[in-house]
């Protein structure tokens, strides 16, 4: 299992991927970026293939083979319901309008709206 | 604390978005080994098995993740090895956007056809005008007086989250696959 640090890199890894479009990038500039060692970087661009996340294609560049790591996948943008209360609270299933527990009056989905707003509103 | 999942894959953000860090742990280890049994997730992440096991039922219960039975030989009894569902996540995300929408036009409507009054401690619910004269205007809780309160900005807020959604139903959220063209290949 990968450990968080390496966790951060992998997403760092799969950033730089993404923000060089269809064409991806190859992993020998990548790794120069990233001041990471060719075998570090392989392992990370691996786990990224092995997660279908991206593949590799080999690539001859000045005469030397190395891997084009170009992105297959845009994850979901999940930024609108992120910390949503109704996602961890144990009376979701009995919630209904007019209900005892309910939307109308549910205080934690209310604030939860608020700060959403104040934040988007700035 | 959560980690930041911006560039993660679909299925890391949503078991995020459900439970958490040790939602996360799971499912970085079920995408790093497919078909994983509880007993090797739990060596993988270092959580506990009885909790392992708790998250891998609710995100079965969810339809995130698969089960196959299968004979464990050298022990001769049955083990579940799990699997990612990959197609269902963003079919997840768009149930919860949803029910998320329905909920807050409910709550639009109550917002927008009552008047409110408040003890003003933020612990305290608010109470419509109906519910404050029932407790003569005198907070259940607290004790404070309830006095009339402006809720024009949740109904802001409330407009401002449902338009948001409504847009993003429009389109469904799907993980954009990008089109290696041939040439480029």
């Amino acid at each position: 299992m990968p450990s968080e640090n390496e966790e951060d890199l992998i997403s760092r890894v799969y950033k730089l991927i993404l923000g060089k479009g269809e064409r991806g990038i190859l992993q020998s500039e990548l790794w120069k970026k990233l001041n990471l060692t060719s075998r570090d970087g392989s392992r990370i661009a691996t786990k990224l293939e092995r997660r279908r996340l991206i593949m590799r294609e080999k690539v001859l560049q000045n005469g030397r083979w190395t891997y084009r790591l170009i992105p297959l996948v845009v994850p979901v943008d999940t930024s609108s319901v992120e910390g949503l209360p109704c996602l961890k609270c144990s009376y979701e299933s009995r919630c209904e309008p007019g209900g005892s527990i309910s939307p109308e009056k549910c205080q934690p989905l209310e604030r939860w709206v608020l700060e959403n707003y104040r934040k988007a509103e700035g | 604390m959560l980690p930041k999942l911006e560039y993660e894959d679909s299925f890391v953000k949503v078991a995020g978005l459900v439970g958490g860090e040790e939602y996360v742990k799971v499912a970085r280890a079920l995408l790093n080994n497919i078909d994983s049994t509880d007993e090797e997730i739990a060596s993988a992440t270092g959580l506990k098995i009885n909790k392992v096991r708790r998250i891998l039922y609710d995100l079965y219960d969810k339809s995130l993740i698969s089960a196959v039975r299968v004979r464990d030989p050298k022990r001769d009894w049955y083990v579940y090895r799990w699997r990612v569902q990959p197609d269902q996540v963003e079919v997840f995300l768009n149930s919860i956007k949803q029910k998320l929408l329905n909920r807050l036009k409910t709550k639009l409507e109550y917002e927008t056809s009552h008047q409110f009054y408040h003890c003003g401690s933020p612990t305290c619910p608010k109470r419509t005008f109906e519910e404050a004269v029932d407790y003569m205007f005198i907070c259940p809780e607290c004790g404070n007086p309830l006095r009339p309160f402006d809720n024009r900005e949740v109904i802001e807020a409330l407009n401002w989250k449902i338009k948001q959604l409504e847009e993003e139903l429009k389109t469904p959220t799907k993980a954009k696959k990008i089109e290696i063209r041939p040439e480029e290949t």
